[in-house]
């Protein structure tokens, strides 16, 4: 009954195909236990997923006792909630078979405690996203076992069920029915798992508590409100109590707690929308204004008077770089001047600078310059970073059309790298405008200034005159206004 | 320079992990804190194991996995313990090191690596201030990543990475670990914070007072920046603030705009954006408790370049109408009046230290190829370290 990779590979192959062969390996109808859920719109199915069941290997002291052992595992979940749906009626009947004592079949029941995104699970292979999950086993706090005498004679589970791509991870704790050690025969009794088996040699559990989050990784720009999503669902009758702590570069502290009963204190800083939490099981937080201080990981914590488990949030800032292309004269008299390509305000740290030229003569292909250096980098006030990024190139001669220089920073927060260009003309060019445009207006108002004397003389010549300094300025206004280096961003 | 970085790596890293949560002196407060370090692979030059102890950013005692012995690095913890306290200490890290290999490996284990270099570390430490308030941290990584937490006030692990879970159900299942931690942290912690404490008030309360240098600096292409360069103080606890006309414009306390000098006193640079056409006075001001009264330094501006480049003008214009050629060269050297004035020179021990704090940062980005992946490092610090040559 375990899922053969080539239906697997079918699966990814084509949507339209898969939802058959997804539906038909991944659900599985149940006849006779079969209740279906409240809503007429849902439709109780079981969700078969792949899994490793992690434990512990004996070892000695330590943090971990000796290394872990990894087996090949199976994780039913019965009685799942999803969407009605057309193609469920071709379904197979879920048959399982005789299975070796050894082969581990978690079978949890959801009965109160629901399984959320229980449909992009079941999906998620057909969506080219891949589900991992990890069982091991679950260990419960000394004082929540003391509670009451039913509590002692069950084992409990945990899963941890992460979609791929980020999407959503899932933590699910769960509880086999309750046994009396005595009563259950040796052939009914996993061997390492010192767990009773079900007839059909599966550990038969219950879901009793799971917690969830749609945004494992938050990847955001400064300034931004965000949501780091977390949703918690137990037994109605449960008391529940929410930690938010932030871990960064080893600092951690707590920075949101709820517990029931207790004032809420009135924080400025990220907040919790309680009337939503004891409404929905959400207990997401929200931080305004987000800042480079904010980033980390945040842990949701939840417990329950039984159970508790948590979600690990990554919350990353991505700001992308304003870049600006500018060059610097060389000493005077020097053929070389300075390019510099200023990367401002970005984060995180690490860019990626390329430098190309684009000469006229070679039909304007783009040449690399792999001759670079940049300076330190600066941290600014709001955390974000700037360096500059410098090349030394020769200025064309007077002969030469002029070469236009462009600089591509690639950064995590571009799709598309950034390119900066500039056009570096003639050195002699340039001098020779401003020159040009000193002998106009030397000449202008040397005109103007002999007309104006002349005007004063012979009132016959003004006209004359004024002809020729129109002439004038118009040859001489754009020698003056052309800039000395073309730049243009993107 | 860079085979000067290379050498100093290791240094750099310890104490970068001793400025870790520091404790902040101006409010009269001490810290002691441990920092265990253990690596899969010892070939990076870095010993398999090592630990290095603090009070206050004061490094006390050193083990290593090659002496395999607990050494004082201060006077004033040798002068004050016995050789007992050295055996204890000895044995005491011998164990952990036996621990930490294991550690290493089980991680890696644990994420499905069989080979590279992997490290695990430890970080645990009390602070008392001087109303009494005490505060106490224990916790672990891996990679160079938050691993696991403990939350000293629940009395429960938080696990800080996927893969942490198992580790933090079984010690959260049984409270009496993070009980016996939470009593160290509180009490045994606090004890020897304050023996350590008499032992080293004149070096813990020693005071060092700060040079300051003022200049200014006009990038191409951008304002003139005034910079305020404060070095050489001890504590590293300062108030370094641009007054513009008597009013403050620019405050610097920022913790980690400060930096560390080599011979243990600290430096930090603040820097502000200006309009030199404003008639104003700028002044930097330094508060250090090494001060009896606050030190400031005026900015004396050179003489505006903008008025230079109008009378310049002026000039050329009148002399154009004269003679053409002679007005040609002048309006150039007036152009050459435009370059940036280099009146910019870095402190020598300043640079050492932009180095070091390029390291903190993240990666060294000054030796493109050398270290083609600059990356920020966390304070778990090295294991970005970045390998020259």
């Amino acid at each position: 009954m375990t899922l053969s990779p080539s239906v697997k590979a079918g699966c990814r192959g084509s949507v339209r195909a898969c939802l058959c062969f997804c539906l038909w390996q991944f659900l599985f109808t149940e006849g006779a236990e079969d209740t279906t859920p409240s809503s007429q719109m849902l439709r109780a199915v079981n969700l078969v997923l792949d899994c490793t069941y992690v434990s512990e290997s004996a070892g000695h002291g330590g943090m971990f006792p000796g290394g872990f052992t990894r087996e090949k595992a199976l994780l039913v979940l019965r009685n799942v909630s999803v969407p009605e749906h057309e193609s469920l009626d071709s379904i197979t009947d879920f048959q399982p078979q005789p299975v070796e004592n050894e082969a581990m079949i978690f079978e949890a029941t959801v009965t109160d405690v629901e399984i959320p995104e229980s449909e992009a699970l079941l999906h998620a292979d057909c969506n080219g996203q891949e589900v991992s999950c990890e069982i091991s086993q679950y260990f419960r706090h000394k004082e929540g076992k003391a509670g009451s005498g039913e509590e002692e004679n069950t084992a409990c589970f945990i899963s941890s069920i992460h979609i791929s791509g980020n999407s959503f991870s899932v933590t699910v704790v769960m509880k086999t029915i309750p046994y009396q050690n005595d009563s259950v025969g040796k052939d009914r009794w996993h061997p390492r798992l010192k767990v009773p088996l079900s007839p059909r040699g599966t550990i038969t559990m219950t879901v009793a508590f799971a917690v969830f989050t749609h945004t494992p990784s938050i990847r955001t720009q400064l300034g931004n409100t965000v949501k780091l999503d977390c949703g918690l669902k137990l037994s109605a009758a449960d008391v529940v109590s929410v930690e938010w702590w932030r871990q960064h570069k080893g600092s951690g502290r707590s920075i949101y707690m709820y517990q029931p009963g207790t004032a809420n204190r009135e924080t400025t800083g990220p907040w919790m929308d309680i009337q939503n939490l004891q409404d929905s099981g959400d207990a997401s937080l929200f931080i305004e204004g987000l800042g480079v201080k904010d980033e980390g990981t945040y842990i949701c914590l939840v417990s329950t008077t039984h159970y508790n488990a948590q979600q690990i949030i990554q919350v990353l800032v991505i700001e992308p770089p304003k870049v600006k292309l500018y060059s610097t004269p060389s000493h005077e008299g020097s053929s070389r001047s300075l390019l510099t390509c200023e990367i401002n305000n970005y984060y995180p740290l690490d860019v990626h600078v390329k430098w190309g030229q684009k000469v006229p003569e070679n039909e304007g292909k783009l040449i690399e310059i792999s001759e670079s250096y940049s300076t330190s980098h600066r941290e600014n006030h709001d955390g974000t970073f700037t360096v500059s990024s410098i090349v030394s190139v020769t200025v064309p001669s007077p002969e030469e059309r002029g070469t236009t220089y462009t600089c591509s920073v690639s950064h995590v927060s571009l799709q598309v790298p950034i390119t900066a260009s500039l056009h570096l003309a003639s050195a002699a060019d340039v001098e020779s405008f401003i020159g040009l445009a000193g002998v106009s207006l030397a000449t202008v108002i040397f005109i103007v200034f002999c007309c104006f004397l002349s005007s004063k003389r012979r009132d016959e010549g003004r006209s004359q005159c004024r002809e020729q300094t129109a002439a004038d300025t118009d040859t001489a206004t754009p020698h003056v206004t052309t800039p000395q280096h073309k730049k243009k961003q993107h | 320079m860079f085979s000067g970085v290379k050498m100093r790596i290791v240094p750099v890293f310890l104490f970068f992990l001793g400025l870790l949560c520091l404790s902040d002196a101006s409010t009269g407060s001490h810290s002691l804190r441990y920092f265990y370090t253990g690596v899969s692979d010892p070939g990076l030059g870095f010993p398999e194991y090592y630990s290095v102890g603090y009070v206050d950013d004061k490094p006390i005692r050193w083990y290593d996995s090659v002496s395999q012995q607990s050494e004082p690095r201060a006077q004033w913890i040798a002068k004050n313990v016995g050789p007992e306290y050295w055996e204890r200490s000895t044995q005491n890290q011998r164990s952990w090191q036996q621990t930490f290999k294991a550690n290493v490996k089980i991680a890696m284990d644990r994420y499905n690596q069989s080979r590279g270099v992997h490290s695990f570390q430890l970080m645990y430490g009390c602070e008392r201030d001087r109303d009494g308030s005490t505060r106490g941290f224990f916790q672990y990584a891996y990679d160079g990543q938050d691993f696991i937490s403990l939350d000293k006030d629940r009395l429960i692990w938080v696990p800080a990475m996927v893969g942490a879970e198992i580790t933090e159900q079984k010690w959260n299942a049984d409270r009496s670990f993070a009980e016996r931690l939470k009593g160290y942290l509180e009490q045994t912690c606090i004890e020897w914070l304050q023996k350590y404490i008499q032992y080293g008030t004149k070096e813990l309360d020693s005071k060092v007072r700060p040079s300051v240098k003022v200049w200014d600096r006009k990038p191409e292409g951008r304002s003139t920046t005034l910079h305020c360069q404060v070095t050489g103080f001890y504590p590293r606890d300062i108030e370094v603030k641009w007054v513009k006309n008597g009013e403050v414009i620019l405050h610097g306390t920022a913790a980690k705009d400060i930096l560390p000098n080599h011979d243990g006193t600290y430096q930090i640079q603040e820097s502000v954006e200006i309009n030199p056409k404003e008639e104003s006075t700028y002044s930097c001001h330094v508060d250090h408790s090494s001060l009896p009264e606050s030190l400031s330094v005026l900015w004396e501006p050179k003489s505006s370049l903008s008025i230079g480049i109008i009378i310049g003008v002026i000039a050329g214009v009148l002399l154009l109408i004269i003679a053409v050629v002679a007005g040609v060269i002048v309006y150039k050297k007036k152009q050459k009046g435009e370059e940036p004035v280099p009146s910019y020179s870095f402190p020598t021990d300043g640079v050492t230290q932009m180095v070091l704090q390029t390291d903190w940062l993240g990666g060294y980005n000054a030796a493109p190829g050398k270290c083609p992946e600059p990356q920020i490092l966390s304070p778990w610090g090295f294991t970005a370290v970045c390998r020259f040559g």
